[in-house]
């Protein structure tokens, strides 16, 4: 195998690193959408690396992965429909300034 | 064995890029240039721009992206079947049948979206 | 390629039952959708009938392994099938009167139920995840349901931008499992975790991510943060959907998972799920001290009690440990219902959902009045009441094990939420009515009180039955 297997590893790593740091501190609802997105493919790719290099014979990482595709979609519709009807009612995307509940 | 396949991405990446700066190099030799103001406009036939790209898009388009989205994504698990579907066998008609069930669920979504007048533009 | 359809009857029964719901729902005309409370409340029954012919056969996995159907999960299946017929059996009118989206909500429902049914019955990293995030998907969307309420939007965001993270955490344990195991299926990787492997490092990271992950989805102190909001926002049908099922549901796949996957290492996740525990009960009792909306109050109050189950999830890897934690969530399920049943009658149809609302309920509506008290008593955990026997059995099953000062822990707890549910009882007996007349509770929620009522009663009567048969699901073959 040409790449050893802390490159891929590393790269999620980061990637869920940059995704959990973005998620804590940003205060768009929709940055806060990306970075989760990002965190998600971080473990896309810490799965597919498993499955190529420690099981290559067993799949099992990379069906869990077309499984994580799919429901990050799903999650990523229902996030954005329930930012547009935020949007709609109140005019702000910020979650800073969404202080009707005080919490 | 596994340099030889960058060598492979590499050699693919400058015949590809080579293309693209040949053809329009020998487009500038061969071709009459000369400009006046109609012609230097971004779309030549057609209607001049108005105001910047970066626009508010209507909200209506987010609906129909997000359907599109979900919709799009399913297709995902149609591939691992169809490539696998000889391997099944003797399963072959219990694996139709499950497809079916699948679609026939996406179906009642998109059956769902239409009758909540998701797909009209209005 | 192993299918039972047996084994997996009433989880077909159910997706069924929504596309049904789906289809119908389609097909009448607005404002006419009574109907379907019925066809849900029925198809629920026909689900659980559908288990009955799991329990007959002794085969217990299916879809390869996947998914299993022992007692455990049966014990859970008739537990969310239970809630789901009793919140579809309140719902109607309250429906009607928020203007609710009728056949979304019950689709929601259904589909939220079916996740769940899945979190419980799964042997698998695939199958725990996509039941959780069905589960999870349908909750954020039920939050948000009164689309019209910037407080309803507000809740349904927050609790999806804190979930979404949380299963991002989940799921990044969940692939550091898989890269150390090499295989998604629980017992094998319980097999693998059984060596030298167990005492690596990385084992422990991976438990950290998916205790937090866990914590999150069941609202267990420090990763709280979203209930009190998600709670008070939400429409009150759905809170008392959300303080129950989800939290079950994680129960169900945190048992599974950690004893079977994790039993090798279960000195490590046993001491992150004490220091939840304690955390959970210091919390959520003490916060709710202070709460003027009583769905509030019962967030923090459901923080207490996640706290509280958690004493039974640290010593579960002894089968009186897990079975505590079965019965008590048993009775958490039913008082909390039924509490939730007499806030949605008070708000929806009465005065509102503050403290000073429930003045003088005790004259004005009887039932719901005493009803709540019934409630309160069991949530403090005194006699002759289910909340009572579940706390006995976790106390003495924390005690067994030798985690004495989490047990006195919890007492000390138990004697602080009196001051809060003490706060509303005072108020409903003692309090002036600013008006006389009784709170118009519809029939479906009085029966939900009435039925809430008699089962908390009976498991704390009748207690041994229940716990006979929590134990015998708990008890089934497992890898310890």
């Amino acid at each position: 195998m040409a790449i050893p297997i802390l490159y891929p590893l590393t790269l999620g790593a980061f990637l869920f690193g940059v995704g959990l740091y973005g998620a804590l501190t940003k205060t768009n609802a929709i940055r806060i959408l990306m970075s989760v997105e990002l965190m998600l493919n971080a473990v896309n790719i810490n799965l597919v690396t498993f499955s190529r290099y420690i099981t290559p014979n067993n799949y099992r990482g990379q069906i869990l992965t077309v499984f994580v595709m799919t429901v990050a979609a799903a999650e990523a519709a229902v996030g954005l429909a329930i930012i547009l009807v935020l949007g709609r009612n109140r005019n702000v995307v910020d979650i800073d300034k969404i202080t009707l509940l005080k919490g | 064995m596994a340099s030889q396949s960058y060598i492979d991405v590499g050699m693919f990446a400058v015949i590809a890029i080579g293309f693209v700066v040949v053809s329009m190099w020998l487009n500038r030799v061969v071709a009459p240039f000369h400009p006046d103001r109609a012609k230097l406009e971004s779309y030549e036939c057609g209607e001049d721009p108005l105001m910047d790209a970066q626009i508010n898009f209507h909200i209506r388009y987010y609906v129909f992206a997000l359907t599109f989205f979900v919709f799009d994504v399913e297709a995902i698990f149609m591939y691992p079947w169809a490539v696998n579907f000889r391997n099944f066998g003797s399963n072959a008609l219990f694996v139709i049948v499950e497809m079916f069930v699948f679609l026939v669920i996406l179906a009642l979504g998109l059956a769902y979206a239409w009758r909540k007048k998701v797909l009209q533009w209005v | 390629m192993s299918f039972d359809y047996t084994l997996l009857l009433p989880e077909l029964i159910l997706t069924a039952l929504a596309l049904v719901v789906l289809v119908i729902d389609l097909s009448l005309a607005p404002g006419k959708k009574q109907s379907l409370t019925w066809i849900t409340f029925a198809g629920i029954l026909v689900a659980m009938a559908g288990i009955w012919p799991a329990t007959q056969t002794s085969a217990s996995q299916t879809l390869s392994g996947m998914v299993s159907s022992d007692g455990f999960s049966i014990f859970f299946k008739v537990l969310f099938l239970t809630v789901a017929a009793l919140i579809t059996l309140a719902s109607g009118p309250y429906l009607q009167q928020k203007r609710l989206p009728v056949g979304e909500f019950y689709i929601l429902l259904l589909s939220a139920t079916l996740g769940m049914m899945f979190m419980s019955g799964s042997r698998d990293l695939i199958t725990i995840y996509l039941g959780l995030e069905l589960a999870s998907i349908t909750s954020y969307i039920l939050a948000g349901l009164l689309r019209e309420d910037p407080k309803s939007n507000e809740a349904a965001i927050k609790y999806f931008l804190n979930g979404a993270m949380a299963s991002a955490v989940l799921l990044f344990g969940l692939s550091l499992v898989y890269g150390l195991t090499g295989e998604t299926h629980l017992d094998i990787i319980g097999k693998v975790l059984n060596g030298d492997i167990s005492h690596w490092p990385i084992v422990g990271v991976a438990l950290v991510f998916l205790v937090a992950g866990f914590g999150f989805k069941m609202a267990a102190a420090p990763f709280h943060l979203w209930t009190p909001d998600a709670y008070e926002g939400a429409p009150t049908l759905v809170t008392a959907f959300f303080a129950v099922g989800p939290k079950a549901g994680a129960m169900a796949a945190v048992l599974r998972a950690f004893t079977i996957g994790f039993a090798a290492s279960s000195g490590r996740w046993t001491e992150l799920f004490a220091i939840l525990a304690v955390v959970s009960m210091f919390f959520g009792n003490l916060t709710a001290l202070w709460q003027t909306n009583v769905k509030r109050m019962m967030a923090y109050s459901s923080i207490a009690h996640i706290g509280y189950l958690l004493v039974g999830v640290t010593v579960a890897t002894t089968v009186p440990g897990v079975a505590s934690v079965m019965f008590y969530l048993l009775a958490y399920a039913v008082m909390t219902l039924g509490a939730f049943a007499v806030i949605l009658a008070v708000d929806a149809f009465g005065p509102g959902d503050q403290v000073g609302n429930y003045a003088g309920l005790a004259t004005r509506s009887p039932l719901l009045a005493w009803g709540l008290t019934l409630f309160f008593v069991s949530m403090i955990g005194i006699p002759p009441t289910g909340g009572f026997m579940g706390k006995f059995y976790l106390f003495s099953a924390a005690v067994q094990n030798g985690y004495v000062w989490l047990a006195v822990v919890m007492a000390i707890n138990s004697a602080i939420s009196v001051g809060y549910y003490y706060g509303i009882v005072k108020e409903m007996f003692v309090g002036k009515p600013l008006e006389t007349t009784s709170v118009k509770a519809p029939a479906g929620v009085t029966a939900v009180v009435a039925i809430t009522m008699v089962v908390t009663l009976m498991l704390g009567l009748y207690a041994s039955p229940f716990l006979n048969w929590a134990t015998a699901a708990a008890a089934l073959p497992r890898f310890f």
